[in-house]
Parts: C-alpha cells; structure tokens; sequence
C-alpha cells in the first residue's frame, strides 16, 4: 500500500488532535457516514465519512472513492481512499492494496507519479480548474495502446507539469474532484457539527483555507473572547492570515495587557501585516489613542511611510508626542 | 510620422538642456548629447521630478555619457549632482559612478549616498576657465547609477533645492523654461499613451477621417507589448480584427521573445501608413488644462530635449494606463480593490484573495520578465549584497509573468520607482544565487528591461463601471463595444500565503465564464470631464472588472471603439457621452460595418 499524503496533516495531527498511527491505519471504527458524494460524470456514489478521534471530535471526512474514467475508448479506473479536512481543504490520497493506480496502456503508477499526483491535487490553483476535458490532449499528436485497440492524444504541451502524464484524464477528474461540489457539501455538513473544538482545530490548520473558513465563523464577540487564543494562531499562520486576523481584532481590547500583547507583536510581522497593522492603529480615534502612546518604543523601526501615518495620527488626534523625538525619528 | 524621426535627431543633436546664468550652469543629465550606454528613464517624472539618465548594464558597467557645456565666467565652481542610492545599506552602493570634467575626475563617488530618495551630492570643486568643456559620466557598476542633472555654480557651495514642489520651480527658473508651451499643435483627436489601446484608437479615428495626434513618451510604439516590456497581446480581437493585428502579432513567440522587436517595426510601418495621424515619440505628457470639466489642451515635454508642446484639441483619449490625463483633468478615479460587497464581487473559492471585505489599497502588481544566455565561456557577475535581503537563497536563471510585485503600502503611481527597483534586486540577486548554486559561470543575462510592466494603477470613472458582477451575470448591453472570453485573470503575491515564496513572485486566480463578456462604451468616457474617453487599464472598472477586461487584445478593442465614437462625436460636434444618449444605434452600426 502506498501512502502519499499530505506531510501537515501528520504534524497536524501528531501534536494535538489525533493519533497519527490510528490515521495512518485508517481505523474506520472512528468514521461514519456523512452524505452521498454523486457525480453524474464519473458515475460516482460513493459515501463521505466524517471521522472522529477517541474522544468523538470531528478531525477529517474520507471517501472509498471507486470511479473508471474514460477517453478515447480508453479507461482507468481509480480505486483509492480521498481525505479532507473539515473544511472540505484536501488533505491527501491513499491506495488500496491491490488496486494500484495505472497510466496509459496499463502501465502502473511509479513512486514519482504518486507523488506528483499529491502535488496536482494540492494545488488549488491548478491550471486543471480552467481547462475542459477536450483541451487536454493536442489530438494532431497521437499514440496507440498495446493492449487495446485505441489511440490516444499527447498530453497538451501546457499542462504537462499539472498532470501525470499518461494519467491526464485520471488526473484531471481527481482534481475535478478533490475542487468541485464536494467542497461546500462538506463544509455544509461541518456548520451542522460545528463547535468550539472544531474550530480550534481549523484555526490551529496549517491551511490557509481552512483557517479562514472558521474565521469567517467568527462573530465580533468570539473574536473578543477567542483573541487569547487568536494570538497564539496569529503568530504561526502565513501573511494573509495574520493581516486577516489583525484587520478583525477587536480594538482596544479591555484588558490593557492584550493592548500591550498586540503592540508586542508588531515586530514580527511581515511588512504586508506591518501595513495593516498601522493602518488598524491609525485609522479610528478610540484606537489610536489608546495604540499609538504604547507604540512609542517602537516607531523607531518603521519604515517611513509608516512612520508618516502614525505621525500624521498622533498630530490628527491630538495625541501628545515631544517634538524633539519627532525631529530624531524624521532624521533617522 | 517621420516627423517624429526628424524632431528627435534633431532635439538629440541640437538641444543640451543647459540653463545658464553666468555664474551658474543647470544640465538637465537627459539632455545628455551622447548617452553612450545610458539610457533615459523617464518613467517616474511625476515622482522625482524628472527623466534621468540610467545605468542599465546588467552588471557591465555601460560606457561615457557626454556633452558639452560652455563656461562664460571662469572660476571655482562648486558641482552638485542630483542622484540616488538606490539600495542604500552596509554594502557599496549598487549604482556608483564618477562625473569627469574637462577630463578631471571628480574625486567623489557618486550615487552612493547613505539614504534613501533622490538628492543632491556635493561631487567637489573645480576650476575652469572660459570656453567649452566636455563633461562624462562614468559608470563603475553597470547597476542602475543614476543621474538627473548637475549643478555647477560659483556663488559657494550652497545645495541647491530638493523638496519636490520648490525643486519644479527653481528647475523652470534656471532652466528659462515657460511654464506654458508656445508651440501649439491642433488636432481633431489628441491621443497620449502609444500603448495597444492609443495606436488602437488612433487608427480607429484616422480610419474616419480625423485628424489625429499619438503622444508617446517613449522611442517606439507598444508599451507593455512593445520590445522594450515583450507582453503578449492575449484577449480577443472582437470587432476590431483588422485593426489590432495591424498592430500586434505575437501569436507565434513567448513573453519576452526577441520577436517582439520585429513586431515594434512592424507596428510601426504600419501606423505611419496613416498619414493623418503624427507620431510625437518621446513626449510625455504632464498637464491638462481644463475650463468647465472640459478638457481645453495637454502638455507635454520631450524627455530628452524638454522641447514642450501644447496640444489643443475638442476631444482627448486618455491611455497612459495611470490615468493621467483624467487625473490632471480632475476626473474622478479609483484606486485599489473595492469591498467585495460594493458590487456584489465576491468568490467563495479564494475569500479576500480575490475581494477583501474592506476596502484596501492593493493592486495587480508590476513585472519585469527577464532572461540569461549561456556566454559559451566563463563570464563574471557581481556580488549583489544588496539584493539579498529581498532574495534570500531564491535563484532563478530567467522569470516569465509571474515575477510581479505589489504591496498594499506601495503605490503603483507614487512609488512606481521603488517597485521597479525591488524588481530588480529580485533579478540580480536570483541570477547570483543560481549561477553560485549551479556552478554557472558561463550564464549571462541576456534582457532585463528598466521598464516595469504595469497591470494596474488609476482607473478613470465613467458613467457605468464594469465589474466582475457583470461577468458573473453574463450582463449584455446595448452599448457592448469590446468583447472578453479569456478567464478572469486575478493575482496575488505568493508569500501572502507560503512565506518559503519571496515576496516578488504572484499566483493566478482563473475565474472561468461562462460566456463571453461585454464591456459597454459607458465605460469608456469620463463622468465628469466631458470631452475625455479613456482606454487600456485605465477604463471605468472595479479592480476585478479591470482582471475580466485588462487583456491587451481587449483594451485595444476599447481603443478601437473609442476612435469610433470620436468620429461620430466630430460628426455631430457632440461629447462622448452623447453618442451613448444621441447616436448609439448609429455607432454601433458603425461598429459592425466596419467590423472585420
């Protein structure tokens, strides 16, 4: 059996949520139906599982997906176990014993092929996303199968590096897949279960997507009561999230040492959340005159541009700063 | 057309912008009668003030730039130079050069001020006595020096002015400049930006008969699809066929190509077919006056010879793809991404990637693509300490599209040069890393532009702006002139979400539609200039109407259709929007007669 899937869903898993060894075993005593994954065009019905860890928290769906997919009267049929995350984000594949994953004319999967197939399916962004099944192939180039009576087209020059090649249309469907309804029905059925547990764990993803997800779950006051929490995922997630974080902090917070925490952080963020990190300080009264004394220390290392807007802040509310640091800092 | 050929020998060869009092000498370092390797870079005026003389070898130092200046008071003079470190740091300073003259070196190195910005540096005293003297630059690193003018002066070692408004001033007074052209050329259409859209419309109105102006500050015709940027033309050619691939052919080579050079002539012969429409190269516009919302003339400068112009005309075509003309002209604009709820423009897939759910101030990047070559024998290359903050252990031995950068706290238009500059660094450095990681002493680079390809910067508001919802709606109008198929062509900068990415390489987001677009003629004149259309990425878009329509094919087809309407508006002495209120059935008949 291969396994090829995603490394971050071990060091997802390993430190806090589940037992890599009951995942990597795939202990189905922990999953259970969830809904019917369809599609009309791979003739599919196969059923998403919800899966849970030993103390009944959701941790991740899976699907026995068994599905043959057919082009130029040549078929390959694809039996292998599908995992997301509980924001529908695709986590990784795994293969059945006996039931290895073939390209054209039959040919079996090398390890390189599995983990390219890894890599396509990864990338949400794929190329695979905009194309339609007849664009794959350059048909003025053809090739014949030995073993069955067939020819083929040769794998259209563009996409080369976002498919398996001789698995084109395998790895187009699977992607088709991984990135089409199945998305929003999982998400769907993760807002019925949803709770406190499953966000944390979604907060705590390594996936952007999925942070954002439960996030965007977040109403004002569990951003006011999660932001203990929230610092601790600011620090650890990409740019994108981090400014998204900052953009929502509930400013000023109540307890003065979160104000002190917050200004803390300053120093190590990137400058694309440095920028909206000033902008959030800068913008409203109430949270500038509150953010820019405790930045103080700190306006030393702003670029100048960040500097012109906090000091344009400090001169726009009438917040006291000594004209002697101004000079020093504008020398600077 | 030809005359643009003639003015500009003749401003290179006659005119030295010297402005001279008897004790003081202003040289304007553009104006420059040799250049030798440096080039004019006259894409930050607005910014810095001027165009300036630049350093562009690649890492080679580029030879001389000369001219002479005729000193009428023998004396001491004090010589100031105005320059810029470019990456300033604990390194030597990338673009370091010396100016020579009267063939004395000057002892001071230039360029290599420990600040950031554009200013004077004092470069040292020297004694001439009267008569002509040859002054030079000399580049030491190949990287980017630069120089905007020099200063000579016997009143004592005062610095001459740098704050950016009184600096204007002081350059008119020395230089003698009016501050209003007196040469005044009348036009039935006045076109500024040659870029696909400007040759586009053009055409379009000279096709009708008018008589048409195409001002254009750089030396050939294109912009970000010319030679000198090599952006293939994508979109669709909707009812303009004929017309756009008179001007484009890049079907058959890749970004970047060499190609492109052979499609800069082609374009060329072919806009001087047109004899009703005079090719001003090298003039770049920098004000529009205007009465009552109206636009009454622009102005523009020759970037070497600062020759001014007025161009009078009753309608202008706005596409410099910043805006320009509009912004001078007060028209009202847009900058940055509106909130995904402004015009209902959100996309699930991507969140705030694709629409933020506040307004913010982030655009479609800017990109310099670039290649190397193998020397066929071991060549040097520069350590780059000063790239390598921004490169890391990143090596790269060519880069296509995607090597774009934008910042929400930079500004396309206000800090375009710090945006080319970071671009830069990001190709040398990657360029080190790669011949050191790979044992490649024999790579060299081969093209790396000083231009940077713009995607996005102002857009002008007219009476409808186009937006994704229409894509999403698959809207139709009436007034449908331009026509879009290809996705939704969105990006972002890939670190925003992989901090192993450096901050200089973007990813696309596609949006398929499922048919083909529309984009209406009301997006094509200002609201409230009344004699202003506008094409290219200029138009009336929310930032993601501009990734449904930006394609260069499709901003030609704007332009087209505005070169249309400009006949129909000489017609009936009408303004643009009166050919959507008055004369639409007329126009878009017109369309499709001529459609091809």
């Amino acid at each position: 059996m291969h396994y090829y899937r995603l490394c971050l869903i071990l060091f997802y898993f390993l430190g806090q949520f589940i037992n890599a060894t009951a995942y990597s075993q795939d202990s189905l005593s922990f999953c259970h139906k969830a809904f019917l994954l369809k599609s009309e065009e791979y003739a599919v019905v196969d059923t998403i599982k919800i899966c849970r860890n030993a103390d009944s928290i959701p941790t991740r769906y899976m699907a026995n997906l068994d599905m043959t997919v057919c082009n130029d009267g040549l078929c390959a049929k694809l039996v292998l176990k599908m995992y997301w995350d509980l924001a529908g984000s695709y986590m990784g594949y795994d293969t059945i014993q006996g039931n290895p994953l073939t390209k054209f004319d039959h040919k079996r999967f090398t390890g390189g092929d599995y983990e390219k197939l890894n890599k396509i399916l990864k990338d949400k962004n794929s190329i695979l996303g905009t194309l339609e099944n007849k664009d794959l192939v350059d048909k003025r180039i053809t090739k014949k199968a030995s073993t069955v009576d067939a020819v083929t087209g040769a794998t259209s020059k563009p996409i080369k590096n976002s498919v398996v090649e001789g698995a084109v249309y395998s790895s187009y469907a699977l992607w088709h897949l991984v990135y089409g309804s199945v998305k929003d029905s999982i998400r769907a059925y993760t807002l019925n279960i949803y709770s406190k547990q499953v966000a944390k764990q979604l907060l705590g993803s390594d996936n952007y997507d999925s942070q954002l997800f439960a996030l965007k779950q977040m109403s004002n006051d569990d951003y006011k009561t999660a932001f203990p929490f929230l610092f601790q995922v600011l620090r650890r997630s990409f740019p994108f999230i981090k400014a998204y974080i900052i953009s929502k902090a509930p400013l000023p917070f109540t307890d003065k040492g979160q104000n002190q925490k917050f200004v803390s952080l300053f120093s190590e963020l990137d400058s694309y959340s440095k920028s909206v990190f000033i902008d959030r300080i800068t913008t409203e009264k109430k949270v500038a005159i509150v953010f820019l004394p405790l930045m103080l220390p700190q306006l030393q290392i702003l670029d100048s541009k960040q500097l012109d807007k906090c000091l344009s802040a400090f001169q726009k509310f009438k917040i006291p700063i000594s004209q002697e640091l101004i000079s020093k800092l504008k020398a600077m | 057309m030809k005359r643009s050929f003639f003015l500009f020998l003749l401003t290179t060869v006659l005119f030295n912008v010297q402005a001279q009092k008897n004790n003081t000498i202003l040289i304007e370092a553009e104006s420059f009668a040799k250049k030798g390797g440096w080039v004019v870079d006259p894409q930050f005026v607005e910014e810095m003030g001027s165009p300036y003389l630049l350093a562009h070898g690649m890492g080679i130092p580029v030879q001389d730039a000369e001219t002479n200046i005729a000193i009428k008071e023998a004396g001491k003079y004090y010589v100031w130079v105005r320059t810029e470190n470019w990456a300033p740091g604990k390194w030597e300073a990338p673009g370091r050069f010396y100016l020579s003259i009267d063939g004395n070196r000057l002892e001071k190195v230039l360029g290599d001020q420990n600040q950031l910005g554009w200013n004077w540096e004092y470069a040292g005293s020297i004694k001439l006595t009267n008569g002509d003297k040859k002054l030079s630059l000399q580049d030491l690193t190949g990287f980017e020096g630069r120089c905007d003018a020099i200063y000579l002066t016997l009143l004592g070692n005062e610095k001459p002015p740098n704050e950016k408004d009184v600096l204007k001033k002081w350059r008119l007074q020395m230089n003698g400049i009016p501050v209003t052209p007196d040469k005044v050329k009348k036009y039935d259409l006045v076109v500024v930006g040659g870029g696909i859209a400007g040759c586009a419309a053009s055409i379009a109105a000279a096709q009708k008969g008018l008589k048409v102006a195409l001002v254009e500050d750089r030396p050939i015709l294109g912009g970000v699809a010319s030679g000198e940027i090599r952006v293939r033309t994508l979109g669709g050619y909707g009812k303009f066929e004929k017309i756009l691939q008179a001007i484009v052919n890049n079907d058959y080579f890749p970004n970047g190509s060499n190609q492109f050079l052979v499609d800069d002539k082609r374009r060329q012969q072919n806009m001087e077919k047109y004899h009703n429409i005079d090719i001003y190269l090298n003039f770049r516009a920098f004000d529009a006056k205007t009465e009552n919302q109206k636009i009454i003339s622009v102005d523009a400068r020759h970037t070497s010879s600062g020759e001014l112009l007025r161009f009078e005309a009753p309608l202008f075509v706005d596409c410099t793809g910043d805006g320009w003309i509009g912004y001078w002209a007060g028209a009202e604009y847009m900058y940055g991404r509106e909130a995904s709820s402004k015009y209902k423009e959100a996309w699930d897939k991507y969140g705030p990637l694709w629409s933020p759910e506040t307004p913010d101030s982030i655009t479609l990047g800017s990109s310099i693509m670039w290649s190397s070559k193998n020397a066929g024998k071991p060549v040097g290359f520069p350590k780059v300490p000063w790239a390598m903050e921004i490169v890391k252990d990143y090596a790269a031995s060519n880069g296509e599209w995607d090597w774009e950068f934008a910042r929400n706290d930079l500004n396309q238009i206000d800090d375009a040069e710090a945006i080319r500059d970071h671009l830069l660094k990001a190709i040398y450095g990657s360029f080190y890393n790669y011949r050191q990681q790979h044992n490649a002493d024999s790579l060299q680079l081969e093209w790396v532009p000083y231009l940077s390809g713009k995607r996005e910067s102002r857009r002008l508001v007219g009476d409808y702006i186009f937006t994704f919802n229409d894509v999403l709606k698959d809207k139709q109008f009436e007034d449908a002139v331009a026509f879009e198929s290809r996705h939704v062509d969105i990006h972002y900068e890939q670190n925003l979400v992989d901090t192993s990415k450096p901050d200089f390489l973007s990813q696309v987001m596609f949006f398929v539609r499922n048919r083909e677009s529309e984009i209406p003629y009301r997006s094509l004149y200002s609201k409230n200039i009344s004699n202003l259309f506008m094409a290219g990425r200029d138009f009336s878009c929310s930032h993601l109407g501009l990734g449904s329509a930006r394609q260069m094919r499709t901003t030609g087809q704007m332009g087209a259709a505005v070169g249309k309407a400009a006949f129909l508006c000489k017609k009936y002495n009408a303004n643009p929007r009166d050919i959507y209120t008055s004369h639409l059935k007329e126009y878009i008949d017109l369309i499709n007669a001529d459609a091809y």
